[in-house]
C-alpha cells in the first residue's frame, strides 16, 4: 500500500498546481479574452459610476500579470465579487447553495453506485443470457439519455399528470414555518430528524426521490456498464479458473475474489462518475428549480451574472479536483499494484 | 497398459462458440485412463489437448459445448449429471494446475488465504486445519521458506516458487488425479527440471494418477509411461512412451518426431500448417501434409486400430489388427 | 456477417446511425416546408396543436411543425457531433503522440495542461467556453472541441508510451525515420483500434453535450432547431404541450443510442478477447 507522505504531498502539490491553471484559465477566459470586462463585471444595464467602479475593482488599467496577481489574491481572501442580481457576495451565495446540491449529488451518486456495482455483477455473472440483455439494454438507454429532457418528463408524468411525487423545491415552505422547521447544517433530511420534525422530514424526502432519480440515471448506467466488462474480464482470467478448479467455493470466488480484483478499476473511475453526477445534478436542479449551485449558476448565466458564473465555475472545479485527490488516494490504497 | 481404468472417455465432441464461428475443439475423442498412470497427451497448439484436459476437469469455459460423448468417472457420467454431489467429487478428487504460475493466483491476496479459502471449501475443514494442512502441502512440494510463501503476495515469489505452490494447493486435498497442463513452459530450463521432477516424486508419494498436458515430447520422454498424440481435435496415436518414441506409427508422430532439431541432422519440419480449428473434415486432417496419404484419408475418418498395448487412428493400419 | 446476426442489437445501431446519417445529410430536401427551420413564419391558429395525422409530432407556440424540425435538427446534430469529435481528434492526437513519443519535460508539461483541463468536470468547461465565445454552431462547436481533446490525447499518450519500446519502434528509429513519420505511420495504425471505438461512442456524447449547452443557452441561438434547443424552447409549455419537449429529446435518445450500441458492437468485434468469449444462447 504505497500511501506514503511522499504519495500525498506530491498529489497536493499536483492538485495546487491544477488549481492555479484552474484560475490561469478562468481568468484567461473572463479577463483577457473579453474586450471590456468591466462591462462584464459590472452587469448589463450598470450605470456609469458601477462601470467605473468595475475598472478599478478589475485593475484593468494595470499590466496583465498585475492583474492575475490581483485575481490570485482576491480568489484566495474570498474575494469573488458580488452578484448583480442577488446582491450579495458569490462566496457566499455559493457556500449557501452548497448542501442542497451536496444532499442530491450524494444521495443520486450513492444509489448509482449502490444500485450499480450489483447490477453490473449480476449481468456478468449471467454472460448472455436474456437477464443479462435486460441489464444492458437498461444501462445503454441509460447512458444515451439526455438528463435535462428526462428530469422534463419525470417532473411531467410524476409531478403533474400522476401528480404522485412533488416536483420542485426542497420543502413546503408553508409546512416549514407552520411546524417551526429551522435548517442547521442546510442538509433538511438530517435537519428535520435532529429536531424531530417528521413531517418536513417526509416532505423533503419526497421531494428528493425524482431529483435524485433522474441525477442517479446516468452514472448507473455508466457504473454498470463498467461492472459488468471489468467483471467478465475478471471471470475469464487464470486465478479464478485455478482456484475454482481446485475447489474453492463459488461465493468465496466471486465475492471476495473477483470483487475485490473489479472494484480496484472501479473505484479509479468513481472520481469522473461523480463529475457527470455533478454537472447532472446542476441540470436537475434547473428543471426542479432545487436552490443548489447549479441553479444558482444557471440562473446566473441567463442573467449575464459574469461574477456569479465565474465563481460557480471556479468553485465547482476545485470542488470537483479535491474529490478526485480524495479518489486517487483510496484507489492507492486499496490496491497495492497502484503507482503515481 | 492394464489396471482398473479410472476415466472412461467415449465419443468426446466439444465445441467452443466465438463470434469467429465455431471451433470444433475435441472431434470424437475415445480415451481410457488407468489408475496410477501418468500419461502424457501431446500435441501442437489448437490440437485439443487443454480442451480435453478442461473437460474432464469440468471447468471449461462459458462458450464451451460439449456436444455429444461421455466421461464415466467413479461409475457416473459426469457431463450428463447436473448433480452438485457429483461436481463436489470432481473438485475433491481432481487437481489442476496451469501453464503460468504467476497468473494463477489472485495478485490482491496472500498466499495464504488463498490456500485457506480453498482447502477449507473442499476438504470441509476449519481454517486453522486448513491452514496446517497447507504447510504440510508446501513442504511437500519441497519449498523451504513455507512461512514466508504462505505470508507472500504472487508478484513477490519467483516462478518456481509459485508452481511449487500452486502444485502444493492442487496436492494438499490429496485427490486421486493431478492433471497438470503445461505446467513448465513458462519457466526458465533449469527450472522447468526441477519442477518436472518433483511431480514424478509427488505422484509416487501421493499415490496419483497423472495426467500431463504438454508440446514437447522430451518432457513427455522425462515423465510419463504412456503418450497419447493429438491432433486438430483427435487422437492419433495412443501407446507406452518408449515404444511410441522408437517407433511411431502415425505418419504425424513420425513427422512430430523427425521436426525435433538435433545436431548432425537438417531440419525436416512437418510440410504445410495446422488447419483452422473451425473447419469440418469429411476424412482425416491430416490429409494434405500427410506424405502416406491415400485415398480414402480425404473422405474417410480414420478408424480406430488396436494393436496391443498401442492404438492408432490411421487408415494405414487399417487391416493390420488382425496380424498377430 | 455472423457477428450481426448473432446479436441482432447491434444491427439496430447500425441501423439507427445510418438513417441518422442520411436524414441529416438530406434534412432539407426532404422536409415539406423547409422555411419551418429558420421559422421566422408566425401562425397562431395553427399554434400547439396535438400530434395528428397532419402535424405527426405536433407544432410548437410559433405554429410550426415539430416534424419538420426535428428532421431539420437532425443535419445540426450530425454536423455538431463529427466536427466536434473531428476538431478534438486534430488537436488531441499529435499533442499525445508528441507528449508520449519524446517524452522527457516535454511531454510531462504537455500532460499537465492535459491535466489541467481534465480537472474540469464533464462539460463545465465546454459552458465556461461558450459563454465567452458567445451562441452558434461554430462557437458550440469549439467550446466543445477545446474541452474534448485532453480525452484523446490522454489515451494516446497511454498508448503511446506503451508502445514505444516495443521492437517496431525501435527498428523504425534505427532505419533512421524521422519522428514524425514514426508517430504518425507506425504508432498511430497501431494504436487507432480502441480510439476508433472510442471515436464513434463519442459522436453520441457530443451530440449529447452539446443539447446540453443549447438547453442552457450558451450553445446555439433560435431560431435553430437543434434539438436541446427545442427542448429548452418547449419548457414553458411542458404542461399543455408536452410534444414539443418530448420529441427532439426523444430523437437525441434514439441517436445517442445508436451510437453507443455501435461503439459497444465495435468493442466486441474488435477486441479479441471479447470475442472469442461472447456466448451464443444455445439451442439446445
Amino acid at each position: 500500500m504505497p500511501v506514503t507522505y511522499e504519495y500525498v504531498i506530491k498529489r497536493l502539490f499536483l492538485l495546487v498546481l491544477v488549481v492555479l491553471g484552474v484560475l490561469v484559465i478562468t481568468f484567461i477566459l473572463t479577463r483577457v479574452i473579453p474586450a471590456r470586462p468591466e462591462l462584464l463585471w459590472a452587469g448589463p444595464h450598470a450605470p456609469l459610476e458601477a462601470i467605473k467602479r468595475a475598472r478599478e475593482e478589475l485593475h484593468l488599467d494595470k499590466p496583465i500579470h498585475v492583474q492575475l496577481a490581483y485575481y490570485l489574491r482576491d480568489f484566495f481572501t474570498g474575494n469573488w465579487g458580488v452578484s448583480w442580481r442577488t446582491k450579495q457576495p458569490v462566496f457566499q451565495d455559493i457556500l449557501s447553495a452548497l448542501p442542497a446540491t451536496l444532499e442530491l449529488v450524494i444521495i443520486g451518486f450513492a444509489i448509482a453506485v449502490i444500485a450499480g456495482i450489483p447490477l453490473g455483477f449480476y449481468s456478468a455473472l449471467r454472460l448472455g443470457s436474456i437477464k443479462d440483455d435486460v441489464v444492458r439494454s437498461i444501462a445503454v438507454i441509460g447512458a444515451s439519455m439526455p438528463i435535462f429532457w428526462v428530469a422534463l418528463i419525470l417532473q411531467l408524468v410524476f409531478g403533474i399528470w400522476l401528480k404522485v411525487l412533488p416536483a420542485g423545491k426542497r420543502v413546503d415552505t408553508a409546512l416549514a414555518i407552520v411546524t417551526g422547521f429551522r435548517s442547521i447544517t442546510g442538509f433538511y433530511l438530517l435537519d428535520s430528524l435532529i429536531q424531530g420534525n417528521m413531517i418536513v422530514f417526509i416532505d423533503a424526502l419526497k421531494r428528493l426521490v425524482l431529483p435524485a432519480i433522474t441525477v442517479s440515471l446516468y452514472p448507473l448506467s455508466l457504473t454498470i456498464r463498467m461492472v459488468r466488462s471489468l467483471a467478465v474480464e475478471v471471470l475469464n482470467e487464470n486465478f479464478v479458473r485455478f482456484l475454482e478448479v481446485n475447489g474453492i467455493n463459488r461465493r468465496t470466488l466471486i465475492y471476495r475474489y473477483v470483487l475485490r480484483s473489479v472494484i480496484s478499476p472501479v473505484i479509479a473511475s468513481l472520481g469522473l462518475s461523480f463529475g457527470y453526477t455533478l454537472i447532472g445534478a446542476f441540470m436537475v436542479e434547473l428543471v426542479y428549480v432545487w436552490p443548489g449551485i447549479g441553479y444558482y449558476a444557471g440562473m446566473a448565466l441567463l442573467s449575464y451574472d459574469y461574477p456569479a458564473v465565474l465563481g460557480s465555475i471556479v468553485f465547482v472545479a476545485l470542488f470537483y479536483s479535491a474529490i478526485n485527490l480524495v479518489v486517487d488516494l483510496v484507489h492507492a490504497w486499496i490496491d497495492p499494484r497502484v503507482k503515481l | 497398459m492394464s489396471g482398473t481404468t479410472i476415466i472412461s472417455i467415449r465419443g468426446l465432441v466439444v465445441n467452443y462458440y466465438t463470434f469467429g464461428g465455431v471451433i470444433k475443439a475435441l472431434r470424437d475423442v475415445d480415451l481410457d485412463i488407468n489408475h496410477g498412470e501418468s500419461i502424457c497427451i501431446v500435441g501442437e497448439s489448437g490440437s485439443g489437448k487443454s480442451t480435453l484436459a478442461q473437460t474432464i476437469a469440468m471447468i471449461l469455459p462459458q462458450n464451451a459445448v460439449v456436444e455429444r460423448g461421455s466421461i464415466i468417472y467413479d461409475s457416473v457420467d459426469i457431463l450428463r449429471s447436473s448433480s452438485l454431489d457429483v461436481l463436489a467429487r470432481v473438485r475433491r478428487d481432481i487437481g489442476m494446475v496451469f501453464q503460468d504460475p504467476a497468473t494463477s493466483f489472485s495478485p490482491l491476496f496472500p498466499i495464504k488465504q488463498q490456500f485457506v479459502d480453498v482447502l477449507s471449501e473442499v476438504l470441509k475443514v476449519t481454517p486453522e486445519e486448513a491452514l496446517r494442512i497447507s504447510r504440510e502441502a508446501l513442504k511437500n512440494a519441497r519449498l523451504i521458506e513455507v512461512e514466508r510463501v504462505l505470508n507472500s503476495y504472487p508478484h513477490e515469489l519467483s516462478g518456481g516458487m509459485l508452481q511449487r505452490a500452486s502444485i502444493a494447493l492442487a496436492l494438499a486435498k490429496k485427490p486421486k488425479v493431478l492433471i497438470a497442463d503445461e505446467p513448465t513452459t513458462n519457466l526458465d530450463v533449469t527450472t522447468q527440471a526441477e519442477i518436472l521432477d518433483l511431480i514424478k516424486v509427488l505422484k509416487r508419494e501421493y499415490g496419483l494418477t497423472l495426467i500431463m498436458i504438454t508440446h514437447n515430447f522430451g518432457v513427455a520422454a522425462h515423465v510419463c509411461d504412456r503418450v497419447v498424440v493429438m491432433y486438430a481435435g483427435m487422437i492419433f496415436e495412443d501407446g507406452p512412451t518408449r515404444q511410441v518414441l522408437d517407433n511411431p506409427l502415425h505418419p504425424y508422430t513420425r513427422g512430430l518426431l523427425m521436426a525435433i532439431p538435433r545436431m548432425g541432422r537438417s531440419l525436416t519440419p512437418i510440410p504445410g500448417f495446422p488447419p483452422d480449428p473451425r473447419e469440418v473434415f469429411e476424412g482425416c486432417p491430416f490429409y494434405g501434409r500427410c506424405n502416406s496419404a491415400r485415398g480414402e484419408c480425404s473422405t474417410q475418418k480414420p478408424p480406430r486400430v488396436v494393436l496391443g498395448e498401442r492404438t492408432v487412428h490411421c487408415h494405414l493400419y487399417w487391416g493390420s489388427q488382425w496380424k498377430s | 456477417m455472423e457477428f450481426a446476426v448473432h446479436r441482432k442489437i447491434y444491427l439496430v445501431g447500425l441501423v439507427i446511425v445510418t438513417l441518422f446519417v442520411i436524414t441529416g445529410i438530406l434534412a432539407p430536401y426532404i422536409v415539406r416546408r423547409p422555411e419551418d427551420a429558420w421559422g421566422i413564419t408566425y401562425n397562431p391558429e395553427k399554434a400547439f396543436k396535438q400530434p395528428s395525422l397532419e402535424n405527426p409530432l405536433g407544432t410548437d407556440a410559433l405554429g410550426r411543425d415539430l416534424l419538420n424540425r426535428v428532421v431539420l435538427g437532425t443535419r445540426f446534430s450530425l454536423i455538431i457531433g463529427v466536427s466536434v469529435v473531428s476538431l478534438s481528434l486534430f488537436i488531441g492526437i499529435p499533442i499525445g503522440l508528441l507528449a508520449g513519443y519524446l517524452g522527457g519535460r516535454l511531454g510531462t508539461v504537455l500532460m499537465r495542461i492535459a491535466d489541467i483541463f481534465l480537472a474540469f468536470p464533464p462539460l463545465l468547461l465546454a459552458i465556461a467556453f461558450a459563454s465567452v465565445l458567445g451562441r452558434g454552431v461554430l462557437n458550440t462547436i469549439i467550446a466543445l472541441a477545446l474541452s474534448w481533446w485532453p480525452w484523446y490525447t490522454r489515451l494516446i499518450y497511454i498508448q503511446t508510451t506503451s508502445v514505444k519500446s516495443l521492437a517496431y519502434v525501435d527498428s523504425a528509429r534505427i532505419m533512421g525515420l524521422n519522428p514524425i513519420t514514426i508517430m504518425f505511420k507506425h504508432i498511430l495504425p497501431n494504436i487507432a483500434t480502441p480510439l476508433i471505438t472510442q471515436a464513434t461512442l463519442d459522436i453520441g456524447s457530443a451530440i449529447l453535450e452539446a443539447s446540453a449547452l443549447s438547453f442552457l443557452g450558451v450553445g446555439v441561438p433560435p431560431p435553430t432547431p437543434e434539438w436541446g434547443l427545442l427542448v429548452s424552447e418547449g419548457w414553458q409549455y411542458i404542461n399543455m404541450a408536452w410534444w414539443i419537449s418530448f420529441f427532439p429529446g426523444l430523437a437525441i435518445l434514439v441517436v445517442v443510442l445508436g451510437f453507443n450500441l455501435l461503439g459497444d458492437a465495435f468493442k466486441e468485434y474488435l477486441d479479441p478477447r471479447v470475442r472469442n468469449l461472447m456466448v451464443r444462447r444455445k439451442v439446445k
